[in-house]
């Protein structure tokens, strides 16, 4: 009952919507063998909007992530980008995942600039558009605390800094829309937290659409303006929530009785699945 | 310089001592075994005879080695990125590798006479394989990962191979590169030795006919030194182009 009443439900005007997932269905395998990792899911994000999507382990929210991006085709229902059907991988998409996926071979800047020589029309100047690019790359490397590391090699990197740097990646060629699959799960909380600053500012920059992947509660609520509950798998969508703080979010604000009661209620609905469906959840 | 540094070339020298003090001790006939001294001398003496076989011998090894790392390098890219290459060239490839590459040495001889060509493709067919598995090794194990960042770009299947896969082998590649240069050698000479009228393969075979057996000991000898000269090029050559595998602190910096 205290869902959605801070503000206008999202994305109710149409035209408005970026992303749009109508009955979405994916499966892996097909016939008797299929296994369904999201089940008819509705769901519609606003143009700039920052959507978080919260839920157990293996409840299809990566999965989810991947048919948005084209990567993984739908097995029934529709999935609209830019009022587009996406049947094959975006070129207006930026990507970040757990894990850093630098090129090795490849010193920071260089792997920051990858996109740039693969999605068009920056391909095809590449060579010409390179003092600009460099400057890009380099001015998005400040912004996220990296200015010293474009020549050095991931290897050399931590893994805070590594996941600096994959967000240079996934934002270099301007990206509309961003998806995030957990691009913070592997670090300790005070590297997360400070990346959380990061990711808010570079989001304040340009705001794009923003789709997060997460297990961590407090990082939805800090981020996102919505935050959406996936049951365990087949993926489904339990529940909604705003989050009605201001923008620039602080630390401070995960502190407050409010944000305390969002995430009870976020914790509430994720276990109480877990209960239903497999005996190991922790419990409430 | 660590002392540990020079252990690789006291090892050799030792072998040689002792070497030279049992055949002293037992005074073995130099028709049986000759002592290192001998055919160090020999190779010495006749160094200007022997230099023509020995410049002979690396360019027949060089051309083949190079067309047969061209053309290993380019199927296993093949083989790598397509399953249904790999399936289809690999039962035939294992079985012509199984085939001993002297057997192939006289059809050459008749396709193109005796000489540097029969020499060439040997050392070439015997360095092939070892670069192709390899290569299409490296190009197959191409972390899922890596690939979703460049597709989720629209990056096409051969974007995936130029800008993921194929520098992601090179580590692979540089690595075959030394066994396929020695194994280049080992083609190169058996060529040589069955016809030829140039190379360190055909010298042996000469001295062995003449019972110079210290001259048939320098020509290995000098084998030896070549392989170790080109496998120690390649090694610097793997060091510079692919450290990254390697991290190594001197790189990059």
């Amino acid at each position: 009952m205290t869902t959605v009443q801070t503000s206008t439900p999202a994305a109710s005007d149409a035209e408005d919507v970026f992303v749009r997932l109508r009955d979405l269905t994916v499966a892996y395998g097909s016939g008797d063998g299929a296994v369904y990792a999201v089940d008819r899911t509705t769901l519609n994000i606003k143009s700039g909007e920052f959507v978080a999507i919260v839920g157990p382990s293996g409840c299809g929210k990566s999965t989810l992530l991947k048919v948005v991006s084209g990567l993984t085709p739908a097995a029934a229902g529709r999935v609209e980008v830019d009022g587009e059907e996406v049947t094959a991988p975006l070129k207006i998409v930026g990507m970040a995942f757990q894990s850093a996926t630098m090129l090795p071979w490849r010193r920071t800047i260089d792997n920051i600039l990858l996109p740039l020589q693969i999605v068009e029309p920056h391909r095809r100047r590449f060579r010409r558009d390179r003092a600009e690019n460099l400057a890009r790359a380099n001015a998005l490397l400040k912004r996220v605390g990296l200015a010293d590391a474009g020549d050095k090699y991931p290897w050399q990197l931590s893994g805070g800094m590594l996941q600096r740097a994959s967000l240079c990646r996934a934002l270099i060629h301007a990206p509309q829309l961003l998806l995030l699959d957990e691009p913070f799960g592997a670090l300790d909380a005070f590297t997360r937290e400070e990346l959380w600053r990061v990711l808010q500012n570079l989001w304040l920059d340009s705001a794009p659409t923003v789709l997060l992947v997460t297990h961590d509660l407090r990082e939805a609520v800090f981020l996102a303006d919505r935050i959406v509950v996936m049951s365990p798998r087949p993926g489904r969508i339990l529940h909604e929530e705003r989050v009605p703080f201001a923008r620039p979010r602080r630390l401070a604000d995960l502190f407050s009785p409010e944000a305390g009661q969002l995430m009870q209620r976020l914790r509430e609905k994720i276990d109480h699945r877990s209960l239903l469906d497999d005996e190991e959840g922790e419990g409430a | 310089m660590k002392a540990k540094s020079v252990f690789p070339i006291l090892f050799p020298i030792a072998i040689f001592i002792l070497w030279e003090a049992v055949c002293r001790a037992f005074n073995v006939s130099v028709y049986v075994l000759p002592m290192p001294s001998q055919f160090i001398g020999a190779l010495i003496e006749n160094w200007a005879g022997i230099s023509v076989h020995a410049l002979q011998t690396m360019k027949t090894t060089v051309i083949g080695f190079f067309l047969g790392v061209a053309l290993g390098g380019i199927l296993g890219v093949a083989a790598g990125a397509s399953r249904t290459v790999y399936d289809t060239i690999y039962p035939a490839l294992v079985g012509f590798y199984s085939v001993p590459k002297v057997a192939l040495v006289p059809i050459f001889v008749i396709w193109f006479g005796s000489g540097t060509v029969p020499a060439i493709l040997t050392s070439m067919m015997i360095c092939i394989f070892p670069v192709l598995v390899n290569v299409a090794a490296g190009v197959a194990t191409t972390e899922r990962d890596l690939q979703d960042v460049l597709k989720s770009l629209g990056a096409s299947r051969l974007d995936v191979l130029r800008f993921v896969s194929v520098p992601r082998s090179l580590p692979y590649f540089f690595a075959s590169l030394k066994i396929a240069i020695t194994l280049s050698f080992v083609g190169t000479v058996v060529s040589e030795t069955v016809a030829a009228n140039r190379g360190i393969g055909t010298m042996m075979v000469r001295a062995s006919a003449d019972f110079d057996v210290p001259l048939v000991f320098s020509g290995l000898l000098l084998l030896a030194l070549m392989g170790i000269c080109m496998y120690a090029a390649f090694a610097v050559v793997e060091r510079r182009a692919v450290g990254w595998a390697k991290r190594e602190a001197d790189f990059g910096h």
